[in-house]
């Protein structure tokens, strides 16, 4: 067989006479290490450890995942702004204080730290406390309460491959038993279990000193369920009427031809931002797209020229703006309006990677020969 | 004595896992770099499939079959890619740039008959592309594609020679519609046929 195209295709080999550099990573081999071994709890989770278990970098939540999360936050406020003051307890939901009840009601009550993130439910849930540091990277906790694994289990499963620290610290009138996971870059990564009203409580955080970690256990607080929604972030709380930030998304946005806003799949209950945002504008980016696919099967060039120019307006869109600064979601639906006009996406045709990119089956937007799902 | 002989295996399991990324880092990123459309992305498969890597370091085989091993979870990381799968930015962002600017540009094809041959690669199901680029590009034996991409052994040079034949005809797709662009290539089919 004559070997003639694979000669040719090696003249196309796009590192042609391009050589790496052996030993990149190698350089980096400690800091890289340090990467990895910081993600292992990650892995655990599919060895049976509790979803609020779960790392979770939502910045980078993958793209159908981000749409597809049902699960979040709960939080309805039914005043506007936020927050109210420990008399006015009538200012929270009662839905928004249900969801408060059934976390552990933990606030880390110590100078600079604030709750950036929270989801979950009485089952498993997981808050994020932060603390900003200049010209340093944040401080964060990640606290988890969950019913199952057992606690026993849990501190075996701790206990296999981490060091215990003695004495063990004290929490919230009891004590916890600690264990330092790993120690890089100069922060030891400890974990803290113990049990509460009949579950199990982590908190993991890495800190420069051991002694840190301890005064942060010290600075957990039990708090009321009006405490415990003052202290959410504006980015996890939004108005009762799902309706307006719905609207207010939109504003800006052109919408396909027979578009419902009320088709939109919004959870029953709210979630951050980012989420919403990536519901709202994944829907309306979803539709678009299937527009264009129905316009292109059918021969319809105005129709494409339609669907393509509104979707050239997406780096304008306001929603995505906002998105842009946590995470890339947006990134992902200005890369496919880009290409709309090639009909390419790495070669392939568009719409399949736009469709599982999206996840646009899970928004309720199908393309031609797609299944709802 | 049972947390020293804990930490005994920790250790040889970051030894192993840093000889595993020494030997194969290079060819893992060639890989990736060839088949992503940026330096970014390539450095993110790659972080990706060492993590993989570290996660599942027992499963790792052994000797070259790990490199191999390597080859089929980075075609898994480009198609989590594609997709927009893929957990972005594992690394830190000091190593990720590093790695980024360390790392060559890719060749961008800018005469006629490679763009056309870079078109017919383009249009060929993914797995045809794949198993002409692992021959082409990463020079892989058709035993060892067969591993990388789960083929059965007595199928693949089959599924080689199907793939060549449909990039052939490709080609002469573009070379017929378009002759005066590439006068090279309908006498390059006609050698290959002969």
């Amino acid at each position: 067989m004559p070997e003639d195209i694979l000669t040719e295709l090696r003249s196309i080999d796009p590192l042609l006479e391009r050589k790496i550099d052996d030993g990149l990573l190698v350089r980096h081999r400690r800091e890289f290490l340090g990467e990895i071994v910081a993600t292992e709890p990650t892995e655990r989770i599919k060895d049976g450890r509790p979803a609020g278990v779960r790392r979770r970098d939502r910045r980078f939540l993958p793209l159908g995942i981000a749409v597809s999360i049902v699960a979040l936050v709960a939080l309805v406020l039914v005043l506007s702004g936020r927050g109210g003051s420990a008399e006015d307890r009538s200012a929270y939901a009662s839905q928004l204080v249900e969801f408060a009840e059934s976390t552990p009601l933990i606030l880390l009550d110590s100078p600079g730290f604030s709750v950036t993130y929270v989801t979950g439910d009485a089952a498993a849930g997981m808050m994020v406390f932060e603390k900003e540091q200049a010209g340093r990277p944040a401080i964060s906790a990640e606290l988890n309460w969950f019913e199952r694994p057992s606690f026993g289990a849990r501190v075996k499963d701790w206990a296999h491959d981490s060091n215990r620290l003695r004495p063990d610290p004290p929490v919230l009138g009891t004590k916890a038993i600690a264990f330092e996971n790993s120690y890089s870059r100069g922060l030891h990564d400890i974990t803290a279990i113990w049990r509460l009203d009949g579950r199990t409580l982590e908190i993991r955080s890495a800190v420069p000193e051991v002694a840190d970690f301890r005064d942060m256990l010290a600075s957990l607080k039990q708090v009321d369920s009006t405490t415990w929604l003052d202290a959410m972030p504006p980015s996890v709380i939004r108005s009762a009427d799902p309706t307006d930030e719905l609207g207010k998304m939109l504003e800006g946005i052109p919408l396909p031809p027979g578009f419902d806003e009320s088709d939109i799949r919004i959870p029953g209950l709210a979630q951050d931002r980012y989420q919403f945002g990536a519901i709202v504008a994944g829907t309306v980016t979803c539709s678009w797209f299937a527009y264009w696919v129905e316009a292109r099967k059918n021969g319809n060039e105005a129709a494409e020229r339609e669907a393509v120019e509104a979707m050239s307006t997406a780096r304008d869109w306001s929603v995505l703006k906002e998105m842009s600064k946590t995470g890339g979601f947006p990134t992902a639906i200005w890369s496919f309006a880009e290409s709309m006009p090639s009909g390419k996406w790495v070669g392939r045709p568009l719409e399949g990677d736009v469709s599982s990119g999206l996840g646009c089956p899970s928004l309720g937007v199908t393309f031609t020969n797609e299944r709802k799902q | 004595m049972a947390a020293i002989q804990r930490s005994r295996k920790e250790q040889n399991r970051e030894v192993d896992f840093s000889a595993l990324v020494e030997s194969n880092e290079s060819a893992i990123l060639s890989y990736a770099l060839r088949r992503v459309p940026s330096r970014e992305d390539a450095v993110d498969v790659v972080a990706e499939t060492f993590l993989v890597a570290w996660r599942r370091i027992d499963q790792v085989p052994d000797g070259e079959n790990a490199r191999l091993w390597l080859y089929g979870v980075a075609r898994n990381q480009v198609a989590n890619l594609n997709r927009g799968e893929l957990r972005r930015r594992r690394l830190s962002e000091r190593v990720r740039q590093d790695l980024i600017t360390a790392s060559p540009e890719r060749f961008e094809p800018g005469r006629e008959p490679e763009l056309q041959l870079t078109e017919a690669l383009s249009a060929l199901p993914a797995d045809d592309r794949e198993i002409l680029t692992l021959l082409a590009w990463d020079e892989l034996r058709p035993a060892e594609i067969a591993k990388v991409m789960g083929l059965r052994g007595p199928t693949t040079r089959s599924r080689i020679h199907r793939a060549k034949r449909r990039l052939r005809e490709q080609l002469e797709i573009r070379n017929s519609t378009d002759p005066g662009a590439n006068p090279a290539g309908p006498n390059r089919i006609e050698e290959e046929r002969a």
